[in-house]
């Protein structure tokens, strides 16, 4: 095995020292400029966008109470979606690392579906199940709880787009660790919660964290299923990036890139904070 | 003799495979046990479903006479070291040592106190602080010896606990494990697939195979009372003859070498010499047998005899035993 390994790490190694140059030129060109075309001149044009009426206009633009509302709306759905997918992820990581039962290759694909399925689906889907001519409709209006048009449907929406990516994190990092030291502690003398919250705990924390900061992103900057199931009720049902949509449609371009500038913004710190953890993970394990 | 652990009847099965098969054993208090045998004997899973990790199918473990089938691995006060120690990463060596303490909420001084002493019995005060990750295979070894023992277990188990060490390491593990045993009288079984380790340390050996246990007894009556053929194939080299009189088998230092021939010996050709240890090992082949013989020579006979690959000799067997075919 090992031997197998080194052979095939030399074989590679040697692959690329051995490229032509105009070769490595030309892939590092090509990467290049396309990270350019794609990536950094859109994030400069955002920027450039939103200051192009002058600071006081970008400034004026955030704290419009619309915009305020919007932000304070985006962080409330974030602040629900993302303990709930973490509860989830935990929960769903350790049956899948830890046992064997039926059905749980079936989870495991479950847990990617948001992944694979429009957004605007998932959104669809809520308005099928808690919409007013939906099949729990009628029963819910009786009662007078509203999903749709709402928060808890922004909720609903938001943490279903972000589920996987909690669970996704911790499932190899589970398996890969192996269940050695939770027998420890349970043969030591452990509660089974002693040996969650003493053990198995820090041993995933990181993981952790990176997961809930790749949740943290997404539930901030989904769109499709959000804009599906909340009606856009400007200053009541308006996400951040929903009310970027409606600054755009309205023509009020600088206010519309200085609010997603702020998207931007929380996006760039959140590659920050991942960068840093990866380094952590890396030097930890 | 009192009995700390008294396994009736168990079975335990993994799918269609019978890990464990109606075992009964007793292991006398105070006493260093092996459980020896090959890879997938039953072995390991005896000694987990001891520890409570695996309940078993049918039968019951009793330790100290209260059956404890029912309790779970917390409640059993079982000191158990893993084959590959599992000692928690993210907690140094203090804090591994003093786990079985913490979680049963002792008193800071007695966690202190404790972990000390443990140190200091394994060898390793003023370790308490390094990480895991910077400890040697041989101290991270003790170490999880010294976390098994914290909370003064009834019964110390011990799984494969020398298998990750390298050969100079482990030599001196197993007579510092001797002596630690003769020092603290705990109850010990260890998990060993190797025979020399099982002999050197234990003062009874359990054999195992397809998850029976196939005999019990000292090192000296295993060895010198193989109760079937598998045990005395599976403690060392033997020489299995096929002659009229059926299947026999013999020790290659119970075969003997002559240049002259004595009654009922049996003419042989010196195939290969090899020194071995302290001293030759002789390869031979006789035209009467149909399987090479392997004979073991102290220096001694050696030098007397000067054996040269191809010399003509004559075999006798000094002992030879017969078995019922399995």
């Amino acid at each position: 095995m090992t031997v197998a390994t080194l052979g095939h790490a030399h074989v590679r190694a040697r692959a690329t020292t051995t490229e032509p140059g105009w070769v490595r030129a030309v892939i590092i060109a090509v990467s290049v400029v396309f990270i350019g075309l794609f990536v950094a001149v859109p994030l400069v044009a955002v920027f450039a966008s939103a200051l192009r009426d002058g600071l006081g206009a970008y400034l004026g633009a955030i704290v419009d109470p619309a915009a305020l509302a919007a932000l304070r709306l985006t962080l409330e759905a974030a602040a629900i979606a993302v303990p709930l997918n973490l509860v989830f992820g935990v929960a769903a990581a350790w049956a899948i690392a830890r046992f064997r039962f039926p059905g749980r290759s079936l989870l495991i694909t479950l847990i990617d579906l948001p992944l694979a399925v429009s957004p605007v689906i998932a959104g669809m889907v809520f308005v099928l199940l808690f919409g007013s001519r939906g099949l729990l409709g009628p029963w819910m209006a009786a009662h007078h709880l509203r999903v749709i048009f709402a928060l808890p449907g922004i909720v609903l929406a938001t943490t279903f787009v972000t589920f996987p990516f909690v669970a996704r994190e911790l499932i190899p990092l589970m398996e890969s660790q192996g269940h050695e030291e939770e027998e420890a502690a349970l043969v030591l003398g452990a509660s089974p919660w002693q040996m969650f919250v003493r053990i198995t705990l820090p041993k995933i924390s990181w993981g952790l964290v990176y997961g809930v900061v790749l949740c943290t992103a997404r539930a901030l900057g989904e769109f499709g299923a959000v804009s599906v199931v909340s009606g856009h009720i400007r200053g009541s049902t308006e996400t951040l990036p929903l009310h970027v949509e409606t600054l755009y449609n309205e023509y009020a371009y600088g206010a519309a890139f200085a609010v997603a500038s702020l998207l931007v913004l929380i996006a760039l710190l959140g590659l920050v904070v991942r960068r840093l953890i990866a380094a952590r993970i890396r030097r930890t394990t | 003799m009192t009995t700390a652990i008294a396994i009736d009847h168990v079975s335990k099965q993994f799918g269609s495979f019978a890990a464990l098969h109606d075992v009964s054993l007793d292991i006398e208090a105070g006493s260093l046990v092996a459980l020896l045998g090959p890879s997938g004997s039953g072995k390991t899973t005896l000694l987990r479903v001891i520890s409570g990790l695996e309940q078993p199918d049918t039968g019951t473990i009793a330790i100290d006479g209260a059956n404890h089938a029912a309790q779970s691995a917390r409640q059993r006060n079982i000191g158990l070291v893993f084959q590959h120690y599992a000692l928690f990463r993210h907690l140094d060596v203090f804090e591994n040592v003093a786990f079985a303490l913490r979680v049963r909420k002792r008193p800071k001084a007695e966690v202190e106190a404790r972990v000390r002493e443990l140190l200091q019995l394994v060898q390793l005060e003023g370790l308490g602080r390094r990480r895991v990750s910077e400890l040697s295979g041989g101290q991270r070894q003790r170490i999880a010896l010294a976390r098994a023992l914290a909370a003064q277990p009834r019964v110390l188990l011990l799984d494969e606990p020398f298998g990750a060490l390298d050969a100079q390491v482990r030599a001196e593990l197993r007579a510092w494990l001797r002596r630690l045993h003769d020092e603290i009288h705990v109850t010990t079984v260890f998990v060993t697939h190797d025979q020399d380790e099982a002999f050197e340390v234990a003062d009874r050996v359990v054999v195992m195979n397809h998850g029976k246990i196939e005999q019990v007894g000292t090192p000296a009556e295993v060895f010198e009372k193989p109760a079937n053929d598998f045990v005395m194939r599976f403690l060392g080299h033997v020489n299995v003859l096929e002659t009229a009189e059926g299947r026999i088998y013999v020790r290659p230092h119970e075969v003997a070498i002559d240049r002259r021939p004595r009654d009922g010996a049996i003419a042989a050709r010196v195939v290969r010499v090899t020194p071995l240890g302290g001293g030759l090992k002789v390869d031979l082949v006789a035209p009467t047998l149909a399987s090479p013989v392997r004979a073991d020579l102290d220096w001694e006979r050696g030098a007397a005899l000067a054996l040269r690959d191809g010399d003509d000799v004559f075999l006798s067997l000094r002992r030879s035993r017969v078995f019922q075919a399995a």
